[in-house]
């Protein structure tokens, strides 16, 4: 891979407050034209790493590099083909979406920005001279959305970008995430919780537990993830790990605590339940699962 | 050439925006009423005099007296007659404070906008709307002086005040700025920085002013403390009612004025911007 193809990366990029690292040694690419998910639990340091990539805070080590740029200066430069939604919808209450984005789009130096396509773009077009204090949350959000894509950036942060949408909303959202990336080739990161909406448009991941990246997944490593498996609950971890050892390639099982995961088809089942009684290991649970990425992530979270 | 082109931009931005705001037309009608009611005041007292005149005193000098003085302070001060300096805290602090509790600096400085030009941006535009303020009040109280009846003789001596006044007050306008950028991008919240400038108004304007006079008055019984009290010029909150007399300074007045207006103008723009370089924002 070209260093060319890194559209967003970070090193080593530490955060502590009062001491407390929320952010630990966290080093992750993003590639030109992805969809990153950044997963976590709450607290799990996904906003506090957006906020440092963005300049909003200052890492207590490490760098971040932007289209391959890392100095300061270069790096606010490159920040202005960034849009972002950070935790709430930021804007002025009592201006009109458009007086909003005309105000915004000034500020940040996009000039001739087109504010009626924008507004389109999100569905906010009727809007009129109805300020944003009376608008309901759905709008807000759109309007933030709308606010960043000004100055058609290059990359795109949205830290949950669906909260407080409705489900017609959110689908509109996945869509026009969707129809950026792949019509102007936009790079997005999206923090989210919602794992089932992420998993929809996501290409690539970041999993993020304790402030720590716990690792990141793209291509053949997510359609590995999604492999169906059966489900081995055993009495015996330990008799069991040296019989699995013996009876199945390596990348084919996986054994977390007393869980074994091996990657079969549900017709495998009865031929499983077989080897672990013939070697007298006792089986609390049996069962095949359909693979998917939300439990994958749910596991390592 | 892009850099200027997006930092005047951002001063559009931020300009559009302060005309947006209601309280600034507000505070204009503020300083309209204010005018009037003291132009009102000393002409109820000005016929009270002159229908009942002191002992000793014929009615017109007493009313003539009443007049030059009240005109002298409403037009010579008049920003500080007209609350300008009580006005303009609360905008700015709604102004710049709207900014940080919404979440549209995080914006800015997510889109590559430095932290130092949002300060300089900002400073700016209160900068003009104090100049903006100050221009309104010396215009208003020049209107009421003009109608309120004062002889030629003591309106040329009340407007022979007024250029040197006007001066000294745009300085103090740039100093006063200062100050309220600062502390609002310091304490970054609408509520708090209103409440502290407000403070800081009282406490450096008043309270201190009476303090000092006491204080002096008690250490020196007997004695001519003017010389002494000629130190409060340093005080910018004191400069707001005595730069009306900027005509007479003398030259070691002028220099602690002048000079002290320009080290806190210096102290609050530079202590402002690299305080607020180095924070993260919330």
């Amino acid at each position: 891979m070209c260093e060319n193809d890194i559209a967003v990366a970070t090193h080593g990029l530490t955060k502590k407050y009062g001491g407390v690292k929320r952010v630990d040694d966290v080093s992750l690419s993003v590639r030109r034209g992805e969809i990153f998910g950044l997963i976590g639990k709450n607290g799990a340091g996904k906003t506090t790493l957006i906020r440092m990539i963005l300049g909003i805070a200052s890492p207590s080590s490490g760098s971040v590099e932007i289209g391959g740029m890392s100095s300061p200066a270069a790096l606010a430069e490159e920040r202005r083909k960034v849009g972002a939604l950070i935790e709430q919808p930021a804007f002025y209450p009592r201006m009109t979406a458009a007086g909003n984005l005309k105000a915004y789009s000034l500020a940040v130096g996009a000039h001739g920005c087109d504010i009626p396509a924008l507004l389109s773009l999100v569905g906010l077009e009727d809007t009129g001279k109805k300020t944003v204090r009376n608008f309901s949350l759905g709008m807000k959000q759109r309007l933030a959305i709308a606010m960043a894509l000004i100055g058609d950036p290059e990359i795109l942060f949205l830290d949950e970008p669906v909260n407080g949408l409705d489900p017609t909303g959110i689908l509109q959202v996945r869509e026009l995430i969707r129809r950026l990336n792949e019509e102007r080739g936009t790079t997005v990161v999206i923090s989210s919780h919602l794992l089932g909406e992420l998993g929809r448009v996501a290409t690539a991941y970041g999993v993020m537990r304790e402030g720590k990246l716990v690792c990141q997944v793209r291509g053949s490593e997510l359609e590995e993830l999604s492999r169906p498996f059966i489900k081995v609950v055993v009495a015996e971890p330990e008799r069991a790990a040296v019989a699995l050892k013996d009876g199945f390639a390596e990348g084919t099982y996986s054994l977390r605590g007393s869980t074994v995961k091996i990657y079969s088809p549900p017709s495998d089942l009865p031929r499983i339940g077989v080897f672990f009684a013939e070697r007298g290991i006792a089986v609390v649970q049996l069962s095949a699962e359909r693979g998917d990425l939300e439990s994958a992530f749910i596991d390592m979270l | 050439m892009q850099k200027v082109k997006n930092f005047f931009g951002l001063l559009a931005s931020d300009l559009i925006k302060l005309s947006r705001m209601k309280s600034i037309y507000i505070g204009v009608a503020v300083m309209v009423f204010l005018a009037a009611i003291i132009t009102l005041a000393q002409s109820a007292l000005a016929g009270f005099l002159q229908d009942y005149p002191a002992d000793g005193v014929t009615g017109s000098v007493g009313a003539e007296d009443i007049a030059a003085t009240f005109m002298f302070s409403l037009l010579n001060a008049a920003p500080s007659s007209t609350g300008v300096f009580f006005l303009v805290p609360i905008i700015a602090a709604l102004f710049i404070g709207n900014d940080f509790s919404s979440g549209m600096m995080r914006l800015y400085i997510g889109r590559g906008v430095r932290k130092t030009e949002l300060y300089v941006s900002k400073f700016i535009t209160i900068t003009l709307l104090m100049l903006i303020y100050t221009c309104i009040s010396f215009a208003v109280c020049a209107v009421c002086a003009k109608a309120s009846g004062m002889s030629a003789e003591t309106s040329a001596t009340v407007f022979s005040y007024t250029a040197d006044a006007f001066g000294a007050y745009v300085l103090l306008a740039l100093v006063m700025s200062a100050i309220y950028t600062s502390v609002c991008f310091l304490v970054r919240s609408k509520a708090g920085s209103m409440a502290l400038l407000i403070v800081m108004l009282i406490v450096l304007g008043d309270i201190l002013v009476t303090v000092v006079q006491i204080a002096l008055a008690t250490a020196v019984t007997g004695t001519d403390v003017t010389g002494r009290f000629v130190y409060m010029h340093f005080d910018p909150y004191y400069c707001a009612d005595a730069f009306a007399y900027a005509r007479d300074f003398t030259s070691q007045t002028k220099a602690i004025a002048y000079g002290g207006s320009v080290m806190w103008l210096v102290f609050f723009f530079a202590g402002g911007l690299l305080l607020n370089a180095k924070r993260d924002v919330k």
